[in-house]
């Protein structure tokens, strides 16, 4: 057979024909298909053994247990832990992005420096650590030069801050504004908590007791616990304040009034309760509180002020007395801003209950002891107003800072008046030790990113809110940080020492081992068998033992219930005499703002994550306008529909917004959320609504001198 | 000369048309399978039949369900050291799994024969009253002395062991209309795996 032209022809027909016969054409295809599922560009599971790290979440201060889940070391996801006291398997939204938010294109990669055309260049470890201590260096011993901007209200970092603070003749150690700011004012020593667990009738004035408050997921468990599904409730809640949030939303009974008037009602309260013959013997100053009520705070007075019905404030007093373990807890809705007044006020209600120090009453809660030589207690911290120093610089009556250190806040956003924050540090040279690129991050000098809460070593001392005190670990829940960052506390700790400061420690590991040390000199237990609210009401728990740090840096939680000091009980007639409201009404900013903050925003120093995003209704966010909610009388009196655009303007600033109608809002009463608005940050947080942290306005409160603003207003008009 | 060209053009179109035929058969058959696939073995030498004979262990001894109902799939090294601290014996393989991996911390690379791709969603906890081996879903390995090699398709970077698309749908085809009531989650409708 020769080879010819149609040989080869018939020989390759009979080729194709053959290939029909097999799967090479059908698997070609297939495995093509196949292959493209493995493009490298397209995203990967990770494959290996999963984990469980038991650690505290660090992005808001209310210290919940987090287990971080791990698949071949990798975090995948953040859990609530169900054996931690102050969140008992629950989890907000911002906790559950953790894991996410570790990877958030938002995140700074390695130390920067700010140039000249204003950009962020990456520079070493050794370079930024020289600069930080050449710019600390030049300031040594310059009387409150250098300042610090804290928004970790309840870490031990604070202590290296202070005492590096103090090595180099500083004062300014701040916390960012807080509730535990404006208790600082009552008690001069330790915090004020609330035991909620015990308590049987809660009647919360503004604090938003189940959402951006304090130890928000713990006060759902107890709230949960109370109100057990389809049976009769065990506790009542009642809920005084401006908007139905989430507390107002779930309390038995809301009575609306306006921010900035929750002191107001509890004094009528009050007044209807030393009517009923109520004393409270153990305070000195009974008398003198009793006639400042009565004289004052007349059914009458009352509801020209609030615009709560008599009859509605005298049914509160009647439920209060009718409760065996009533519980009254103090606040403002944005757990921020709040005066001295409206807190003492309401604070004053349990003393004439008698229910400090006891089960389901309020608790004077120690601080732990320090552990760096050198660094101011807690109490004296948070007796500084950050609000009160900033509006000083900027109106130039106090020296501006030559250098401001700022570690997990973000005060050029979350500041009432961010441009005024901003103005007050224009040519202070700024260090920022935050992750994310964020608002202060945007303008600083230098910047020196920390790991994240799940990278890193860290804690959390009881924080505001909680019933008992506290202690737990923050651990690395990964093998090695994703970015190139450094713990803070080392780097505090390094410069410290290339300054000449001895604070006593070689790393910031060694200091948590310090402060774990010294929990075994004070009495307390670990909350596996026996939860602190169930010690408080009696049973005995075993006392801690052994190796604490090794028990403690594996989750285990530190509790104790101990009263630290004998407490002298005052109702605070002084001071709320001294603090009581001017009785004046405001034609120019007639509107109240009620601001809200929710964990589904974001906290006070993140931003909201994407993992967030979805949870937003189609009446919080459209495009990159944001909602305000009014009920349908506010509306109709300014002329306003669902839907319609509006500009809320206080005296420094004003903000775009749409209209939502919401009856769960007081009368003649904004509500907007705070959070929004941001401009550094990736693209998933950037441009979304605007920031009401502009329209807030700052007052100084009389008689404590404290600088308040969750009383804002404003004016409302269609744009 | 018209006959002679008739003559091979009868023999001169089939044989070539014949050749043609089995070579692409063969090559379809037995070439391209060699071309695709590449030859692996495993890390190390493993006898399931030891394991089960000689010490009566159980398959889920070592792949076990996990108390949340995730499978554990292959031991991990802390599993296998709970008797492989030290070497027992003086087989290689058993020094290298002691030196190599399990001191030095590396798990042992294994590789699975079974993975499914990343875009399906597969719990072995839905299945597991199905007989792994007789469903037809893995090679039975467990009574095996020996572990079969491990054909990686060098296109795809699968398995050739890989389930397909049409063997999960047959069965949920047939188990969900035996038992409709029973089984009323397990439909071939896509987000059933594909989540
Ligand atoms: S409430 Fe705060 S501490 Fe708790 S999970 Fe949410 S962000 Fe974390």
């Amino acid at each position: 057979m020769a080879l010819n032209r149609r040989s080869f022809l018939t020989f390759a027909a009979g080729g194709v024909a053959g290939t029909l016969f097999t799967p090479v054409i059908w698997k070609s295809i297939d495995d093509t298909a196949i292959w493209t599922q493995n493009w490298p560009w397209i995203p990967r599971l990770e494959y290996g053994p999963r984990a469980y790290a038991a650690t505290t979440c660090k992005l808001c201060p209310a210290g919940c247990g987090l287990n971080i889940r791990t698949a071949g070391g990798r975090p995948v996801a953040a859990e609530g832990r169900t054996d931690h006291p102050l969140s008992q398997g629950g989890i907000c939204p911002l906790g559950a992005a953790a894991v996410q938010l570790l990877y958030a294109p938002a995140r700074i990669k390695g130390p920067m420096q700010k140039q000249a055309d204003g950009t962020h260049q990456p520079i070493s470890w050794d370079q930024a650590e020289a600069l930080l201590k050449e710019k600390l260096a030049e300031q040594n011993g310059k009387k409150d030069a250098v300042v610090c901007v804290s928004g970790d209200e309840n870490g031990t970092i604070n202590e290296l801050f202070s005492a590096l603070l103090g090595g180099l003749g500083s004062d300014g150690c701040f916390l960012m504004p807080g509730e535990q700011i404006v208790a600082s004012k009552i008690l001069r020593e330790g915090s004020i908590g609330y035991d909620l667990e015990n308590a049987d009738f809660v009647l919360v004035f503004g604090a938003d007791l189940l959402d951006g408050w304090g130890t928000a997921v713990r006060n759902k468990k107890a709230y949960g616990a109370a109100h057990p599904m389809g049976e009769e409730a065990s506790a009542e809640y009642v809920y005084v304040g401006p908007t139905q949030n989430v507390t107002g939303g779930a309390a038995d009974q809301w009575v609306s009034i306006a921010p900035g008037m929750e002191g107001v009602l509890a004094l009528g309260v009050a007044y209807h309760l030393l009517q009923g013959g109520m004393t409270a013997p153990q305070a000195h100053d009974f008398f003198a509180y009793r006639n400042f009520v009565i004289n004052r705070y007349t059914p009458e007075y009352v509801e020209r002020l609030t615009g709560v019905a008599p009859e509605q404030v005298a049914e509160l007093a009647r439920k209060l007395r009718s409760a065996n373990k009533p519980l009254i807890i103090p606040g403002s809705t944005i757990a921020q801003g709040g005066g001295v007044f409206n807190f003492a006020a309401a604070l004053s209600l349990n003393m004439l209950f008698d229910n400090v120090n006891s089960a389901g009453g309020i608790q004077v809660l120690p601080d732990l002891p320090t552990v760096v030589s050198g660094a101011k207690e807690p109490a004296q911290v948070r007796a500084k107003d950050l609000v009160a120093y900033v509006q000083g610089v900027a109106e130039g009556k106090v020296s501006k800072p030559a250098v401001c250190l700022v570690y997990e806040a973000n005060p050029l956003f979350a500041l009432p008046l961010p441009d005024v924050t901003a103005q007050a540090f224009d040519g202070t040279y700024l260090v920022s030790f935050s992750t994310f690129y964020d608002e202060t991050a945007a303008q600083a000098d230098l910047l020196l990113p920390t790991p994240t809460f799940i990278e890193r070593f860290d804690d959390v001392q009881t924080p505001y809110g909680s019933g008992f005190a506290s202690y737990s670990l923050t651990r690395p829940a990964i093998r090695q940080p994703i970015f190139d960052t450094k713990p803070t506390g080392d780097v505090l700790l390094a410069v410290a020492k290339a300054l000449g400061i001895d604070l006593g420690f070689a790393s910031f590991d060694k200091v948590l081992e310090a402060k774990v040390a010294v929990l075994s000199e004070l009495e307390g237990f670990f909350t596996d068998k026996v939860q602190p609210w169930e010690a408080r009401a009696g049973k005995a728990p075993a006392a801690a033992s052994g190796n604490l740090w090794r028990t403690i840096s594996r989750g285990a939680v530190w509790a104790s219930i101990t009263e630290p000091f004998p407490t002298a009980m005052q109702l605070g007639s002084t001071i709320i005499s001294q603090t009581a409201p001017p009785d004046a009404e405001d034609w120019t900013f007639p509107v109240s703002l009620a601001a809200m903050d929710s964990r589904t925003y974001g906290s006070r120093h993140i931003a909201i994550p994407p993992f967030c995003l979805p949870l937003l209704g189609e009446q919080e966010i459209q495009g990159d306008v944001f909602y305000v909610w009014m009920n349908s009388a506010t509306a109709r009196s300014y002329g306003l529909q669902a839907e319609d655009r509006v500009t809320l303007t206080g005296p420094n600033g004003s903000c775009l917004a749409k209209v939502r109608i919401f009856e769960g809002v007081g009368r003649n009463m904004v509500a907007a959320p705070l959070g929004f608005g941001h401009t550094a940050w990736d693209k998933f947080s950037r441009n979304k609504g605007d920031n009401i942290y502009k329209v807030l306005t700052v007052r100084t409160e009389p008689g404590s001198n404290l600088a308040v603003w969750a009383d804002s207003r404003v004016r409302i008009a269609k744009a | 000369m018209e006959e002679k060209k008739g003559g091979t053009s009868a023999g001169g179109v089939v044989l070539p048309f014949l050749l043609g035929f089995v070579a692409a058969l063969a090559f379809g058959w037995w070439g391209v399978p060699q071309l695709l696939y590449s030859k692996k073995v495993q890390p190390l030498v493993f006898t399931h039949q030891n394991h089960i004979e000689l010490y009566g262990m159980m398959c889920d001894d070592c792949h076990s369900f996990r108390r949340d109902g995730s499978f554990a799939g292959l031991p991990d090294n802390a599993k296998c050291a709970e008797c492989h601290s030290f070497p027992m014996g003086d087989h290689p393989d058993e020094i290298k799994f002691v030196e190599e991996y399990y001191e030095k911390g590396i798990e042992v690379p294994w590789l699975v024969y079974q993975y499914q791709p990343d875009n399906v969603f597969f719990s072995h906890a839905a299945h597991r009253e199905y007989d792994c081996a007789t469903a037809g879903c893995h090679p039975d390995v467990g009574s095996s002395n020996e572990l079969p090699a491990y054909y990686e398709n060098r296109l795809t970077k699968y398995s050739r062991d890989t389930m397909k698309m049409k063997d999960c749908e047959r069965c949920h085809a047939t188990v969900a209309a035996q038992e409709p009531e029973r089984f009323a989650g397990a439909p071939n409708a896509c987000q059933i795996c594909h989540k």
